[in-house]
């Protein structure tokens, strides 16, 4: 599957030339083709409720659904769906009041506004995380943490995770509680940016910036990472890693670090970027992703990791200079996401070049690097300070990465270097947005964009020759099966195969030859029925393996050559390693011949 | 109240209840045609004449949209109605939502209701801002300079108002009591939260509508004590003075 990277304007809004920027995505983990995303994009009916972006093609198309209080549009927002309930959170700041809401809506494809869980006044940037689990006889809990900087905590120690162990389906408040995740002093409150990382296994990770003086801008700062083991269900929740330094709750990763609060980096404001995201096949190993510096123009990115639940850390595995809004995830294969939007300053003027770069390894080889976009720092008639938005997002579904950014939305195929579709007007040829008529210009601005990177190409066709020896007693009437992506395939076609001298050629999938291509209930020698991949072809090993019909039954192979072709239309090429002419095969000589 | 009266009060409450008022004819089986989700009252309306809708979606004379009637027994397919709506889903297509109807003999009078409708809307929002007012000045911005927040507690945000204060010199006073002189605190932030907010500079001459201490917007421990004017429509030019004595 190629990568996809779509404008997520609607068609009906064309004429839209708002600044939707601060995208944040959700999938739901039960339906994969259900998505929920935010921006800062208001109701065009102004009705006085915001609008959510939804697709329930897996990311395919757009469209809004108008569900969030407090104003035609919102402030912050962030949304997640539960693992298996269905049920959409989110975490808003209202714009007519300021209040931070918790939300909740059972279908977030139906029309009404969401359940306010919680309202709260004095609150900054909330941030949710959420996930189901088991609570028994057949009771499923829906878990939910909202990082937000809560001014309303005592002695100044802001960092807080409001947190629900069943928020689905009881009224409001919902068993929403504040926990304190700051238990140090701080120089009268912590950054606005907490962050929760759930794992399947209870283990919840926090991590925030305290902020140790915030006289004048540089400010300084400790990041610090808090663990919960379970759920934080218990009496002091986010306690159980500790400093040796001072014995407080909460790991000090970095010291003294200088955040340039309210700098520029090119038109965007900078100042509070964190993100952190846990092994989901490993509790015990974490990514956290800081910016730091004392200006614009040498803000930098760190990303480090813990092996031991948060305990040690390394140094840095990617420093990333003028760089802002990171973005971590995980896949069930192990594979490190890393999100950053870029700014370049080549001689045509500022650029954000957003990143993803996918490390199989812990960093310790460079990472692969996508570039889904490279746009000017151009924002249109915004004027504000917050063009692009305090964050991106990068999330991981089973073996895949999905994310959202937003930049400049000038429709041109050098903007991105990995393609894009749009769904509003648009004519590339020309570099113009286009009205809903289909003609009219429409000026640049800023717009939020999806991609789902999928990991590893899918399998659409394999394709193997097999020469049998020309000498005598080469041939065979046994069976030959294909080992590969870790699973077999029985290499059998009408007629007889494996003579002596002859060249078979056995086809799976697209164009298939085989005996049974698509068998009983579409199971039997199809890669298409196991979503084979690129990644399970690199990881496993390739092989012939042949079954004789008894014990006398020897077969001799002079010649293999393996093609396999992705959905991206590379074929990858494997061969057996033949010495002397041909090898045999039998009960007594060996049943496996390894390709490479 | 005759019945034409009452008629007219009628379409005019449904068309204050709507962002969308549109003249045309149910068609179509939404389930073929709609990229949303649809309910068994779920159908199709080709528009015939836009009345009324936002500008930003273009003209959508001639265009399809899903309405979900209040209740779909009662439609005739193909007979021309007016459609009050409410839009909740923009994709491909726009889903609305049914307000209410109309016979298209009421069209006549829609545009003539619309326009009541939309100055009425306007001078109540306005009306209301003079309502919460302490102070209503005419003048003019004679040097703007950051508020001084020494001694006081603040909270850092992304969202602080990073307040100013602008030094007037009133030429008027239509509502409320006060010298010749006033500072007035602004917003110099353009977050989210305090992009719409007027920002003023030396020279700037127009209506001021003023709160003291107000309690309305950003952040309650961000709010400072003092004259402020925050709202999109608390600065008016001079244009607007007659209208707005006649308001007070």
């Amino acid at each position: 599957m190629a990568i996809l990277v779509i404008n997520m304007i609607p068609n009906s809004l064309s004429n839209e030339t708002n600044r939707d920027s601060e995208p944040n995505l959700s999938v739901n983990p039960s339906n994969p083709l259900q998505l929920a995303a935010s921006a800062f994009t208001p109701d065009p009916g102004a009705s006085g409720s915001g609008p959510i972006f939804v697709s329930t093609d897996g990311g395919n198309t757009w469209s809004l659904n108008v569900v969030l209080p407090g104003g035609n549009r919102t402030v912050d927002v962030t949304l997640r769906f539960a693992t298996s309930s269905n049920v959409l959170y989110s975490g808003i700041m209202r714009l007519d009041n300021t209040n931070m809401d918790i939300l909740r809506k059972a279908n977030f494809l139906a029309p009404g506004n969401m359940d306010i869980l919680v309202d709260r006044a004095n609150e900054d940037q909330p941030y949710v995380e959420a996930a189901t689990t088991d609570g028994g006889a057949g009771v499923q809990n829906d878990r939910v943490y909202v990082g937000h900087n809560d001014f309303n905590a005592p002695a100044s120690m802001t960092a807080t995770a409001e947190a629900s162990l069943n928020a689905a389906t009881v009224p409001p408040p919902a068993n929403f509680t504040p926990d304190r995740l700051e238990v140090r002093t701080t120089c009268g409150q912590d950054g606005p940016s907490i962050r929760p990382a759930i794992h399947a296994n209870g283990t919840i990770y926090g991590a925030f910036f305290r902020w140790t003086s915030c006289g004048s801008a540089p400010f300084t700062a400790d990041v610090v990472v808090v663990r919960d083991d379970n759920w934080g269900s218990g009496s002091t929740p986010f306690t159980a890693l500790v400093d040796p330094s001072d014995g407080n709750s909460g790991k000090l990763v970095a010291t003294g670090v200088s955040i340039p609060w309210m700098s520029q980096l090119g038109t965007q404001r900078i100042g509070s970027q964190l993100a952190v995201a846990v092994d989901p096949t490993d509790s015990q190993k974490v990514y956290l992703a800081w910016a730091d510096g004392t200006s614009g123009s040498n803000y930098t990115i760190h990303l480090r990791r813990s092996i031991d639940k948060g305990v040690t850390w390394s140094g840095d595995l990617r420093t990333i200079v003028s760089a802002t809004n990171p973005g971590l995830a995980v896949s069930i294969r192990g594979a490190v996401g890393f999100l950053y939007q870029k700014l370049t300053s080549p001689s045509s003027g500022d650029r954000w070049e957003t990143h993803l770069e996918r490390s199989y390894d812990g960093f310790v080889n460079p990472p692969t690097d996508l570039i889904l976009a490279n746009v000017p720092d151009n924002n249109g008639s915004y004027g504000g300070q917050n063009p692009i938005g305090d964050y991106a997002c990068l999330i991981s579904l089973g073996k895949d990465f999905y994310g959202t950014f937003a930049g400049n939305n000038t429709p041109n195929n050098a903007n991105f270097p990995n393609n894009v579709l749009y769904q509003r007007n648009a004519n590339f040829m020309t570099n113009t947005l286009l009205g809903t008529d289909g003609v009219t210009p429409v000026a640049a601005s800023i717009d939020p964009f999806f991609f789902k990177v999928p990991d590893g190409n899918i399998i659409t066709k394999i394709e193997i020759d097999i020469e049998t020896g020309n000498i005598q007693g080469a041939g065979t009437n046994g069976r030959v099966y294909l080992g590969i992506c870790g699973r077999e395939f029985r290499l059998d076609k009408p007629g007889d195969q494996f003579r002596v001298g002859i060249s078979d050629n056995f086809i799976i999938g697209l164009g298939s030859n085989i005996e049974n291509p698509n068998g009983v209930n579409d199971i039997i020698n199809s890669p298409n029925s196991y979503e084979i991949d690129t990644y399970l072809l690199n990881i496993f090993p390739k092989y012939i393996r042949f079954e004789p019909q008894d014990n006398d039954d020897n077969w001799n192979v002079s010649r293999v050559e393996l093609r396999v072709t992705d959905d991206t239309n590379i074929v990858h090429k494997f061969d057996a390693l033949i010495s002397n002419g041909s090898i045999w095969l039998g009960e007594n000589s060996g049943l496996l011949l390894g390709l490479s | 109240m005759s019945n034409g009266q009452r008629r007219f009060l009628e379409v005019a409450t449904l068309a204050n209840e709507s962002k969308f008022i549109l003249r045309g004819s149910i068609n179509k089986n939404a389930s073929k045609v709609f990229d949303g989700p649809i309910t068994d009252n779920t159908v199709i309306l080709r528009i015939n004449q836009v009345i009324k809708a936002p500008e930003v979606l273009g003209n959508l004379g001639g265009k399809d949209v899903a309405i979900e009637l209040k209740n779909s027994n009662s439609i005739n397919t193909n007979s021309e109605q007016i459609f009050f709506a409410n839009a909740w889903w923009y994709g491909k297509q726009i889903g609305l939502l049914e307000v209410g109807r109309a016979a298209t003999k009421d069209s006549d009078d829609m545009h003539k209701v619309i326009n009541e409708m939309e100055k009425k809307n306007a001078d109540q929002a306005l009306e209301k801002r003079l309502d919460l007012a302490d102070l209503v000045i005419t003048g003019k911005v004679l040097e703007t300079r950051p508020v001084s927040m020494k001694g006081e507690r603040k909270i850092i945000s992304e969202h602080s108002a990073l307040w100013w204060e602008a030094l007037i010199q009133v030429d008027s006073v239509e509502k409320g009591q006060h010298e010749d002189k006033i500072l007035i605190k602004f917003p110099s932030s353009m977050d989210e939260i305090w992009i719409d907010a007027p920002k003023f500079k030396p020279g700037d001459i127009g209506i001021w509508i003023v709160q003291k201490d107000q309690r309305e917007k950003g952040l309650p421990l961000d709010r400072i004590p003092g004259y402020s004017s925050l709202d999109r429509l608390d600065f008016q030019s001079m244009d607007e003075l007659d209208r707005i004595q006649e308001l007070i």
